[in-house]
């Protein structure tokens, strides 16, 4: 299965950020991964996990890896990279939110998701095992070519003996700055503590 | 904390106002610390305490690979996660001493193309862009390899490069700023950066205060020096601590980015066709586009939130005020601000039907009249009305006319994807014949395009065609009423007001509302405020019922006006104290203003003759002061800011009032002239200004021939401009010649000067054509065209006063006419147009009448007239040319009538070597023009006449004249139609094609060929037909190619196959190849030969390879033999 192959390509990925980067530049996922690419449970399965490599787990390793110039001036790529990332953060907002249809930003992600389903299985709402088949492969594809290309420019990267420093370094830097939202809750009160705001909730 | 301070406020009211605004970005870029880490490890140098880019100084002469080695840093680094900020911001150009190559990615979005300029040298497309920016990189990129633009590497040739590159960039800083925009500088640490702190300090002294923002300012910096920090507490810097970038991700925490948000920033959205066809704008396509005219995509009809009632009446006054842009506009008249003035609806059911089919408009769409009627809201409403059927693609100006090369491209894109056409909307008010230059020239290139157009009213008197439509003067009464209930509605008056029928009426309107918007007294604001309390406070006293207060106001100040007194007072009373700079403004502004001329920001300072930033400053303060001039973006692009009256009615009043006389209006107009000094300025501000002024100004301008008494000035300044500053631009060459030819015709010149001014004239059209020579350009071939034809005219004119002279002799003045007819005959091959005919026709009129020559010079004289009308196809003229053509032919009178030929004067003009004779002998035997006889008579004339003609053959071999008209007849004789009149015409015979293939040979020899795209049509298609395919492909493609652009009949299938009964021969064939998006190659069978076809004559039937199309008819155009789906009559032998 393909998910297999993507799964094992991002292991390895995963495991070389940890240890040439940081220990918890990538953290662990745990939301329950597609056990066959059979049906629509599957593919929901795999939108959460990918949305949980790109955007959970490795947000931070891979806005750096994607924000770095492309390899071999190769802008079409880069450009690729963008296209996965917006698709599975629009599939996975259009499949677990109630969005309407009053904002240009929810017809928005209505008319993406609805052109991505029509150009993999021809059917705007995919609602037959095949259909299914076809967009979880899609998927698998897409997550596969972008993990491929971090596997690249992260190997480019290490053998850098010049720029190799510099670049961990800001990597490092910016792990550093990412503090989830609730690590701000005990530093507001503390402030709010030292402002003489005693009862501030 | 408060961290929008004022750094931040003056950022974002300059975005809000959509003045310039610049980047000086240190060397620092926008990158972080990192690279330039590397860069000092790499050096040994301490990247703590060495940690500036001023160190590399000492390190010179720095490796040859130095800056390859850097390019390859930046190549490998990330962007900093505020960069993103940064380069969403409505740069127009940035300035960096940084060499990092990235910039230009990092400042590309999908409206933003930005341009690289690496040396002082280069002209970037655009000075000033919101989609062409130019990134002046003032010590050189890394990595570029073109030895010139290469980064310095040693000291000499750091400073070979400060003196060549570096300063002359800076100098433009404020050009392209201009006295109302911002110049931000971030990045920078004085003496940490290349960049030399007195460059800055230049900078911001030149700038008007509070002008220069300056992020990352560090005030504790022990190093800043003196005057710097008193720059910064006098308030002529307003500084920030905080990086741009640093601040920008401040105000996105604080929710507050979107302040700083631009309609540019969004995503360009997609036009939609019926049938649910969508087309999206491919972002660079959408660049080139918007150069010179606004795309109409879906977001125009963007759905419009309701407005509270103050806001209403805000939006209200700010309509008719003319501060928003065109989309502005489109948004007042969806939400009613206007009314629907009854010329409207003709405008509208000829758009409509253009818009169904493209070819039933054989003109453009003229809306004229004169100014203050209309027409901008009229056109502007033409967009709403048609984007709700979700036909055509729409573009849109207001500024200035588009090239064809510039939106071609668009067109076809919009055909492709479903468009019945494209309508271009042309608020431009340029004389009709431009917009059909325009036309023809889209047109020429197979596009479909309706082009609608405003203009000055065109004369009584004057048949004009049906798609003409005037915008009257007059209010009708109806529409008196519909401006009484627009007043009632979003004023609050009652339907007690009466408005007059004057157009001045629609222009008061705005000077009557009190508005909000000005701060500064302007009179008009503030008595309306006084006027407005008092009348509250009578109507609290009394038990009368008012009119509301406004609606009092609007009559006291003369809405029921019929004259424009009441508007001039308004318009006199709001500078009337002002100084001597403002009144010069006003007078400058106005002169060219009634000439609907914009004026550049920059030439209008220049032409000011401001020496210092203060006077600047006034000038932009003057803008927000007094309520007479509007400034606006030339395009989408925001390249140029020009400044215009409000209304052209306002300026009309005001030179009225402040110039009195044209000779005074004319001395404005060449103080602007004269201000453009320097080849740069000119192609930064001055040219596109230049040559619409000078358009407008002519006998074609409005105006008409206002200024005729100031053209040979006003040319001769045109002339210093190009000797004396360097300025060579070949359509002003052009006008140099045209101004000075129009004042002999308008009898403003001497009899005695004009044989100096005819040569100058002539200098300057020569020197135009043999600039073009040197540096061919396919967009600058009409001009070409234009030169050449007026360089007939010139000899025209200096033959005819050749045959004034007293004392002159028939050698000379026959010398001249001949040198005259040379040239009139090249005009005639390289344009489609009317003018080098009628050039032709007048010059040996002319001579005919007035000069005393001999017979056989007469006869050559009358030979050469018919020869000309045989040339003129009336039905393919345009009105104007029509119009003339009739005139010219009323004028040539008894001269239409052919000339006794006695056996002498053929036996002297035997003698003399000329086929004159003949020629005229052959015109007495066969069919003319002017003779509607039946089609049999004219075979038999027709016949007669070639027979006459071939007898004589080596004679009429020599003569161009006797060669077309033997061409003529042997194809009326074939056929009974004159050769190439109308559309999908009959071939001849094969016999009478392998006569006409004789002359065709001859008139080549004779260089015939060379000045006549249907000789060169009519062999490619006997060629194609007779002898060899490939021979034929190549001449088509060598016609193709030389037309293109010029010619209008280019895509015109005017010959067509067809049996010998004249019906259309039907063909089948096999599509073998796609040529193009939309093309393909179809092999017919039974000839043995390929033809084209155009998916979209043909949409019924789904063309692939391999598939087979049926039932269609051969027709030829310049192009090659194209598919024709028999929908049309064909003219029968």
């Amino acid at each position: 299965m393909k998910f297999t192959q993507l799964h094992a390509s991002y292991t390895v990925l995963s495991e070389g950020i940890r240890v040439n980067v940081a220990r918890d530049a990538v953290s662990n996922i745990n939301v329950r991964p597609p056990s066959t690419a059979e049906n629509e449970v599957d593919f929901l399965r795999l939108v959460t996990w990918s949305y949980a490599v790109l955007f959970e787990s490795g947000r931070v390793s891979f806005n750096v890896i994607l924000g770095l110039p492309p390899l071999n001036n190769s802008v079409l790529s880069i450009e690729k990279q963008a296209k996965t990332k917006s698709t599975v953060q629009k599939l996975r907002t259009w499949l677990f939110h109630n969005i309407g249809f009053e904002k240009d930003r929810e017809m928005e992600i209505r008319s993406e998701v609805s052109g991505w389903f029509i150009s993999c299985c021809q059917s705007f709402s995919p609602n037959t095992p095949e259909h299914w088949r076809m967009c979880f492969d899609r998927l698998c594809d897409d997550m596969i070519e972008i993990i491929e290309y971090c596997h690249q420019v992260l190997a480019f990267v290490l053998s850098s003996p010049i720029d190799k420093e510099a670049i961990i370094a800001t990597w490092k830097k910016r792990l550093q700055r990412d503090w989830d939202a609730h690590e701000f809750d005990k530093l507001i009160s503390d402030s709010a503590l030292r402002l003489g705001a005693v009862d501030f909730p | 904390m408060d961290l929008i301070n004022r750094a931040g406020t003056a950022l974002m009211q300059a975005i809000s106002e959509k003045v310039p605004l610049v980047l000086i970005l240190g060397q620092d870029g926008l990158t972080d610390t990192s690279i330039k880490n590397t860069i000092f490890q790499h050096f040994g140098l301490d990247t703590t305490t060495e940690a500036r880019w001023s160190s590399l100084l000492d390190k010179m002469p720095l490796p040859d690979d130095f800056y390859l080695w850097l390019q390859e840093r930046y190549s490998r680094y990330p962007a900093v996660t505020w960069a993103t900020h940064v380069s969403k911001l409505p740069w127009h150009a940035i300035f960096t001493s940084s060499f990092d190559p990235n910039l230009v990615s990092r400042f590309k979005t999908t409206s933003r193309s930005p341009q690289a300029v690496l040396t002082s040298i280069e002209t970037p497309p655009a000075f000033r862009s919101l989609s062409r920016t130019p990134i002046y990189y003032l010590y050189g990129k890394a990595g570029s390899s073109d030895a010139v633009a290469q980064a310095p590497i040693s000291k000499p040739q750091l400073r070979a490069r400060l003196s060549k590159h570096t300063i002359p960039m800076l100098n433009r800083v404020h050009d392209v700023a201009t006295a109302i925009g911002i110049i931000v500088i971030d990045g920078y640490e004085p003496f940490k950066d290349w960049l030399d702190l007195d460059n800055i300090l230049t900078l911001i002294e030149q700038a008007p205060d509070q002008r220069v923002l300056w992020f990352g300012w560090k005030a504790d910096d022990t190093d800043v020096p003196h005057e710097l920090s008193e720059l910064v507490s006098r308030g002529k810097i307003v500084v920030d601590p905080l990086r741009l970038g640093e601040f920008l991700a401040q105000s996105e925490v604080l929710g507050k980015l979107e302040l700083f948000a631009t309609e540019h920033s969004m995503e360009p959205n997609v036009i939609s066709f019926g049938g649910d066809r969508k087309m999206s704008i491919p972002p660079e396509l959408r660049i080139q586009v918007e150069a010179s005219c606004y795309v109409v995509d879906d977001s125009w009809m963007d759905f419009l939130a309701p407005l509270g009632e103050d806001s209403i009446y805000n939006s209200f006054v700010k309509f008719h005020g003319e501060f928003d842009g065109p989309k502005g506009v489109v948004n007042g008249v969806r939400r009613g601000f206007t009314i629907v003035r009854d010329y409207e609806k003709k405008l509208n059911d000829l758009v409509k039907e253009g818009v169904e089919n493209h070819s039933k408009l054989k003109e453009p769409v003229v809306l004229h009249g004169q100014s203050a009627t209309g027409k901008s809201i009229s056109l502007a409403r033409l967009i709403p009305i048609i984007k709700e059927d979700h036909k055509a693609a729409i573009l849109y100006t207001n500024t200035r006319l588009p090239l064809a090369s510039e939106i071609s491209e668009f067109c076809e894109l919009a055909e492709r994807n479903g468009a019945s056409a494209t309508l271009l909307i042309c608020d431009c008010n340029v004389s009709a014949h431009r917009y059909r230059d325009l036309l023809a020239t889209i047109r020429s290139r197979g596009r479909r395009v309706i082009v609608v157009g405003s203009s000055y009213r065109v004369n009584d008197g004057v048949k004009l065609p049906r798609e003409f439509v005037e915008a009257n003067s007059e209010l009708l009464p109806s529409e008196q009423t519909k401006l009484v209930d627009l007043i009632c509605k979003f004023v609050g008056a009652s339907h007690k007001i009466k408005v007059g029928s004057d157009r001045n009426v629609l222009a008061t309107l705005y000077r009557v509302l009190p508005s909000t918007k000005f701060k500064i007294s302007s009179g008009l604001g503030n008595e309306a405020r006084y006027t407005e309390q008092e009348l509250r406070n009578r109507s609290r006293n009394t038990d009368q019922q008012n009119l509301s207060p406004i609606a009092q106001q609007l009559i006291a100040l003369g809405l029921a006006t019929n004259d424009s007194v009441t508007l001039e007072n308004r318009l006199a009373n709001l500078f009337d104290d002002r100084d001597n700079i403002t009144a010069r403004l006003v007078d400058l502004v106005m002169a060219a203003g009634q000439l609907n001329c914009s004026i550049p920001l920059n030439l209008l300072i220049s032409a000011l003759n401001l020496a210092d930033g203060g006077n600047a400053l006034n000038i932009a303060n003057l803008f927000r002061g007094i309520d007479l001039f509007r400034w606006k973006s030339s395009d989408a692009g925001s390249e140029d800011i020009l400044v215009a009256p409000r209304l052209t009615l306002e300026a009309e009043i005001l030179c009225r009032r402040r110039l009195l006389t044209s000779d005074a209006e004319a001395k404005q107009l060449l103080f602007l002239i004269k201000a453009v000094r320097s080849p740069l300025e000119y192609e930064e501000s001055g040219r596109r200004f230049l040559v619409d002024l000078l358009h407008k100004l002519g006998p074609d301008g409005p105006l008409k021939a206002r200024y005729s008494a100031n053209y040979v000035d006003i040319g001769r300044a045109l002339t210093a401009l190009r000797l004396d500053n360097g300025i060579l631009d070949p359509r002003l060459m052009l006008q140099e010649s045209t101004l000075r030819r129009s004042a002999i015709r308008e009898e403003k010149v001497s009899l005695g000067e004009v044989p100096a001014i005819l040569e100058e004239a002539r200098e300057a059209v020569q020197s135009a054509i043999d600039f073009l020579d040197k540096k061919p350009n396919r967009v600058a071939t009409r001009t070409r065209a234009h030169l050449i034809v007026e360089r007939a005219a010139i000899f025209a004119f200096l033959a005819v006063n050749e045959s004034k002279k007293v004392g002159n002799t028939e050698t000379a003045v026959w010398s001249a006419y001949m040198s005259a007819r040379t040239a009139s005959q090249m005009a005639i091959g390289v344009t489609e147009a009317y003018n080098p005919l009628d050039v032709a026709l007048w010059t040996a009129a002319d001579l005919l009448k007035q000069a005393n020559l001999s017979d056989i010079h007469k006869l050559e004289l009358y030979a050469d007239i018919f020869s000309v009308l045989d040339r003129i196809d009336p039905s393919s003229l345009s009105f104007e040319s029509q119009e003339r053509f009739n005139t010219r032919q009323f004028i040539l009178g008894d001269l239409l009538e052919l000339p006794s030929l006695s056996d002498s004067a053929l036996q002297a003009l035997e003698r003399d070597g000329s086929a004159a004779g003949i020629f005229l002998k052959a015109r007495q035997i066969g069919p003319s023009k002017k003779n509607q006889d039946s089609e049999a008579y004219n075979r038999t004339m027709a016949e007669q006449a070639s027979e006459y003609l071939l007898s004589e053959w080596n004679r009429v071999i020599t003569d161009e004249r006797c060669l077309r008209y033997l061409l003529s007849c042997i194809w009326i004789a074939s056929t009974g139609q004159w050769p190439l009149r109308g559309e999908r015409q009959v071939i001849p015979d094969k016999e009478a094609r392998r006569k006409i293939y004789q002359c065709l040979s001859a008139l080549r020899n004779l260089g015939c060929f060379d000045r006549d795209f249907s000789l060169l049509y009519i062999e490619a298609v006997f060629t194609w037909l007779d002898y060899d395919e490939g021979v034929a492909i190549r001449l088509w493609r060598e016609l193709s190619q030389e037309s293109e652009y010029i010619d209008s009949r280019r895509v015109v299938k005017q010959l067509i196959l067809a049996d010998d009964h004249g019906r259309v021969s039907v063909f089948s064939g096999r599509v073998d190849s796609e040529l193009a998006p939309g093309r393909f190659a179809v092999l017919v069978e039974s000839l043995e030969r390929r033809i084209s076809v155009l998916e979209r004559d043909f949409i019924e039937q789904d063309l692939q390879y391999g598939r087979t199309l049926s039932k269609f008819g051969i027709a030829f155009n310049y192009i090659g033999p194209i598919a024709d789906p028999l929908h049309h009559e064909v003219g029968r032998p």
